[in-house]
């Protein structure tokens, strides 16, 4: 396992903001009577894992939800969309476009984003958005870019089928952050993932698949964040809060344990609230915690998320 | 050095067509591409052939009979296949095919072919494995199996111990493009050795193998190693250009509007990576095109003042366009014709039918052992 680590002196992209849009939930208890999930499935989703309710786009399109995700962040930070000049679209789901369509330029032409370029980064399902992170931060590092606005979107088509193998349920969003250099808010310190790539067929894969998923995902979790940690010259006391994807509470549990991190240091209130929205975790998280004051000014702070695929990710920032 | 280069109204286009562009100029990384490998499926269907089996809409026998491992239950999977493509299929224009009498079929998925391209590669450059950071998948078309990660499995299959794999799309056949780019700024950024790319295009239905009523599409997979040390093609610049007004595909005379669309785009696009590149058309020795139909290629050498000699259309009698394999096809067959000579300069673009033109500037530079 290797982590990548920016040089110190170039310590000055930053995540300048972010956002997101959820449509309507439900709760778990109407998604079980909808689809017919057994009792015992649903108690464990409840009981055991914390979630409560999962977010159901109804007619709200993929579109119509990243407009609100959007155009909530522009308006927050009084960006013009002429500012941007990047766009990356990272997504779990792959119900965006089909070729010779693409949504992201969809997404461009609907909020009149007539100076940027988009693309997407994507390939990791949950891990994406931090993928899409290290790609903005090279492109500003390289002096190719100004203003990169990253765009998450995952849609269900109209699907009720939001299970991940009992692990947990998956919501539908939209999530929006803005990457700009030499930025003094949420500076970018280090990012690192890790590949195992035997889980490729995701939701698809064999029982056996996830056994192995199971097996190596606590150990994996482990390694990287010590590793990320290592690299950033940092312990594991200097995090002051962690970004958790919201996959479930019990395996949060296990990973604090592992680390000897205090449960205060979790930012876990949206397990409960949202439950796991695909890749709009991080974003959905970090904009909450920023907005209840959890972090303040020189904070170091830690985005972690899994991707079935199986891709695990880690980002220490500052504050 | 880079440069972004942003302007609302490209140079020489007329105002409908005003275009995003982002040029990154990495001359000074010192970057090459070596290795560029093909996988071409044998199979072939005629174009008569694709035109009589050709009706438009898909059916739900398509999705049962191509797409599997459905993250979604099927009617789903088949409504979202269904409402995309309803309204981008211009339908067959006889005459419009220029030399393209066939293009190859896979009875492989997309992941399928991407692991073979890669194994290939692989194969034929031992001692790569170890210096490769990151995996790259690049493609325009979905694949049949949309819950599976394909960069992943690449990881997997391959066998390498790289810390990234990753998809980089929604750039239609420049996803090729897009991918060069990002592979080439985590190079140069990060201090990284290589980055391998690997691409796939499996146009199961309802992908439409006609573009825009410009060329036919065949399946493929492609790979190649971005990095430093022994290359052939010294990446000099990448360009990403992105055209506001999308190609207006429902108007009445479509193929002659859009043969005025996609000339102008093309024009104003590489126009602008070469300023931005500082190069002269005079400069250029070669131009690889997309596999598109030479009435449109013609109109571009015309507005670019290029004469059409420096146009290798060879790969588009072979095999039609191959989507975002095009780059590495096209760089693969002027590696082996022997026509380079050392220092020549390649200018290579794509299109992609939302609307962008992307393109790349190359020195010819071969080191020992590289392919």
């Amino acid at each position: 396992m290797s982590a990548q680590v920016m040089p110190q002196a170039k310590k000055t992209v930053g995540l300048m903001g972010c956002s997101y849009y959820l449509p309507p939930s439900i709760t778990v208890d109407e998604l079980a009577q909808a689809t017919g999930m057994s009792a015992t499935l649903r108690s464990m989703y409840v009981e055991n894992h914390g979630l409560r309710r999962v977010h159901i786009a109804g007619e709200e399109s993929a579109l119509d939800m990243t407009e609100q995700a959007v155009r909530r962040l522009l308006e927050k930070h009084n960006l013009h969309p002429l500012d941007v000049d990047t766009v990356i679209l990272y997504h779990t789901l792959n119900f965006l476009s089909l070729e010779p369509k693409t949504f992201v330029s969809a997404v461009q032409r609907k909020l009149g984003l007539e100076h940027a370029v988009a693309f997407s980064v994507a390939g990791q399902h949950c891990a994406s958005p931090v993928t899409a992170l290290r790609v903005a931060r090279n492109m500003l590092l390289a002096g190719s870019a100004r203003n990169v606005l990253l765009v998450g979107c995952d849609f269900f088509v109209g699907s009720l089928q939001r299970e991940i193998h009992g692990i947990s349920l998956q919501g539908e969003g939209a999530s929006c952050a803005i990457l700009q250099n030499h930025c003094a808010t949420n500076q970018i310190i280090a990012i690192s993932t890790y590949v195992d790539g035997s889980l490729y067929k995701g939701t698809a894969a064999a029982e056996d698949e996830f056994d192995k998923f199971d097996l190596i995902y606590y150990f994996a979790c482990y390694q990287l964040i010590r590793n990320t940690l290592k690299k950033a010259a940092l312990a594991m006391d200097d995090i002051r809060l962690i970004i958790p994807h919201n996959i479930n509470r019990p395996s949060w549990h296990k990973i604090l344990s592992t680390l000897k991190c205090g449960e205060d240091r979790l930012f876990a209130d949206n397990i409960e609230r949202c439950g796991h929205v695909c890749s709009a975790d991080l974003m959905i998280n970090l904009s909450d915690a920023i907005e209840a004051g959890r972090l303040q000014k020189g904070d170091y702070f830690m985005l972690f998320t899994v991707g079935l695929g199986a891709v695990w990710a880690c980002a220490i920032l500052q504050h | 050095m880079s440069l972004q280069s942003i302007q609302s109204k490209g140079a020489g286009c007329s105002p409908a067509l005003a275009f995003a562009g982002s040029v990154c100029l990495c001359e000074a990384y010192d970057l090459g591409i070596s290795n560029p490998t093909m996988i071409v499926p044998e199979n072939r269907i005629s174009v008569e052939e694709y035109i009589a089996i050709h009706h438009g809409p898909c059916s739900f026998d398509d999705i049962e009979k191509y797409w599997r491992d459905y993250a979604i239950e099927p009617e789903r999977l088949f409504g979202f296949l269904r409402s995309q493509s309803e309204t981008f299929d211009l339908g067959p224009r006889a005459g419009n095919w220029a030399n393209i009498h066939s293009v190859p079929v896979s009875n492989e998925t997309s992941s399928e072919l991407a692991v073979r391209a890669g194994k290939h590669l692989l194969n034929g450059f031992s001692g790569a494995a170890s210096k490769i950071a990151a995996i790259i998948y690049y493609s325009a078309t979905l694949s049949s199996r949309p819950a599976w990660s394909t960069s992943c499995r690449l990881h997997f299959e391959l066998g390498l111990k790289c810390d990234t794999s990753f998809t980089v799309g929604q750039k239609g056949a420049n996803a090729s493009y897009a991918a060069l780019r990002v592979a080439a700024e985590m190079l140069h950024v990060e201090q990284l050795e290589k980055v391998l790319l690997i691409g796939s295009e499996v146009f199961a239905p309802p992908h439409s193998r006609m573009f825009s009523g410009f060329s036919i599409q065949g399946d493929s997979a492609s790979a190649l190693l971005l990095g430093r040390g022994e290359y052939d093609f010294r990446l000099v610049c990448v360009g990403l250009f992105d055209f506001m007004e999308q190609p207006p595909i429902a108007a009445d005379n479509a193929y002659g509007v859009l043969l005025d669309y996609w000339s102008e785009a093309a024009g104003a696009a590489l126009t602008h990576l070469l300023e931005a590149a500082g190069m002269s058309t005079e400069k250029i020795a070669f131009v690889l095109p997309p596999g598109c139909n030479p009435e449109l290629l013609c109109r571009i050498a015309e507005r670019l003042r290029l004469p059409w000699g420096k146009f290798d259309c060879g790969a588009l009698c072979e095999v039609g366009s191959l989507g975002s394999s095009d780059l590495v096809l096209n760089l693969n067959r002027i590696s082996r014709s022997g026509v380079l000579l050392p220092g020549d300069e390649i200018m290579a673009f794509g299109f992609s039918s939302d609307g962008a033109v992307c393109g790349s500037i190359l020195r010819y530079e071969p080191r020992r052992g590289a392919i």
